[in-house]
């Protein structure tokens, strides 16, 4: 199992969507740690589990960036199945993240 | 010259007039200042409302900035200082303090002309506390003494959305009600959404103190959070943007921010993914998460209230439409968790 823990590998106060709003953005995150992680998982046939208590927080638009920006960078995966999320401090962000792998692609109707 | 030449006469009555003139110009500067009034005759005074507050008098504060606005960038103004008299404030809030220094920040930036903006703190005792208290002088070259202490209060700005920034403001949050971490994690995102918000907002083609602030107070076991940038605000954004495929409706800017704030418009990009700040926003108020919400943007003011074990929305046209975008909320932290 590859194991991420945002608080201690990434940061404790994640921060916008993208690079170029501010520091520790979800895109960075996606670029350094949970797009590689994944190549791994993927190669390996491993599970990644992603670790989001113990921080100050998220923004939905970091956790969008980095799992609905990953499912936008590997259309054609299954990339759900390759994670396990925990988040016991706020365990309603486990549906949304698995939303918004959903929605990543998706246009308005 | 000698008292008998003939122009030392002529001389002496020029040279007393001289005198005189000058005597007259220091009594009446000395009783200028007595007076407390004008002593550069080409300073501009500018009276503030004695109800100085958005929440709480929007209308009247917004009127007085945009003709104090008008009347500086109108070709006829020739003054090199302008003065804001808040001599005669009798109510104050955070709001309006930190819209003031945004304004005053935009002029200096839009008008180099200046020599200098100046003004005084309210006579009202209570009044001058909040100012002094606040941190609103702290942003200011001035003598007067701010009180302002980290105790009760914290005041941030900047122009990128900074976390760690958010983070000292839940901390001093989890400090006040001893809820750790996990009682203010609502609070970092929400805060984070919101200046995300205006991080996003379109200021280009304008010279403008590109800033966000936030600013928290411990009051009444309650914490009660100001946040106000400098945007060009929800409704000229999206119009800007091109947000909308429909434009039947672009005019209504009352159903604009609704539809912003409901997350339920046709965008031009059709990522559904996108845009979804604002509904999360709006969500934690319905939830009481965000207590109290009331958010001012451009011409349209939108509040959610929570009575009775049941929210109210109301979102409503205004007269005036404010420079930016302000956010209003009240957080108790989750607690024992």
């Amino acid at each position: 199992m590859i194991i991420i823990n945002i608080a201690k590998d990434f940061t404790l106060a994640p921060g916008p969507r993208h690079k170029r709003q501010g520091n520790f953005s979800g895109e960075l995150f996606r670029e350094k740690l949970l797009k590689p992680a994944y190549i791994q998982a993927k190669n390996s046939g491993d599970k990644i589990q992603v670790i989001l208590d113990g921080t100050f927080g998220y923004y939905d638009s970091f956790l969008e960036e980095s799992f609905g920006g990953l499912k936008r960078d590997f259309p054609e995966d299954d990339i759900y199945s390759y994670f396990k999320i925990v988040s016991d401090e706020e365990p309603e962000w486990v549906g949304k993240i698995k939303e918004m792998i959903d929605e990543a692609l998706s246009k308005e109707k | 010259m000698r008292k008998n030449d003939p122009r030392y006469n002529s001389w002496h009555k020029r040279y007393s007039l001289r005198r005189w003139f000058h005597e007259l110009d220091r009594r009446y500067l000395k009783q200028r200042k007595r007076s407390g009034k004008n002593l550069d005759r080409k300073e501009a005074r500018f009276v503030l409302p004695s109800n100085f507050s958005l929440l709480d008098n929007f209308e009247a504060v917004v009127e007085k900035f945009k003709k104090i606005k008008n009347k500086i960038l109108s070709p006829d103004f020739t003054s090199k200082t302008v003065y804001l008299d808040m001599k005669d404030v009798t109510h104050v809030t955070v709001d309006a303090l930190m819209y003031l220094l945004v304004f005053i920040k935009n002029l200096k930036e839009q008008i180099v002309s200046f020599e200098s903006i100046r003004g005084n703190l309210p006579s009202n005792e209570d009044c001058s506390k909040i100012v002094k208290q606040s941190g609103f002088l702290k942003y200011l070259q001035t003598n007067a003494r701010s009180e302002f202490s980290r105790d009760n209060v914290q005041i941030y700005a900047g122009d990128q959305i900074d976390g760690e920034k958010i983070a000292e403001v839940c901390s001093f949050v989890q400090g006040k009600f001893g809820s750790g971490m996990i009682g203010t994690k609502k609070l970092y995102g929400s805060l984070g959404e919101i200046i995300g918000n205006s991080n996003e907002h379109a200021y280009e083609g304008e010279k403008q103190w590109k800033q966000w602030i936030v600013y928290a107070e411990h009051v009444d076991s309650i914490i009660k959070v100001v946040v106000l940038d400098t945007g060009a605000g929800i409704i000229k954004t999206m119009k800007k943007k091109g947000i909308f495929e429909k434009i039947d409706f672009i005019s209504d800017h009352v159903f604009l921010l609704k539809s912003a704030l409901e997350g339920n418009y046709r965008s031009k990009t059709k990522l559904s993914y996108r845009n979804k700040g604002l509904p999360s926003l709006r969500k934690k108020a319905l939830d009481n998460i965000l207590k109290n919400l009331v958010l001012f943007s451009n011409d349209v003011k939108y509040s959610c209230t929570y009575e009775n074990n049941d929210t109210k929305e109301n979102c409503e046209l205004l007269n005036n439409s404010l420079e930016g975008t302000l956010y209003y909320f009240e957080y108790l932290p989750e607690v024992n968790l």
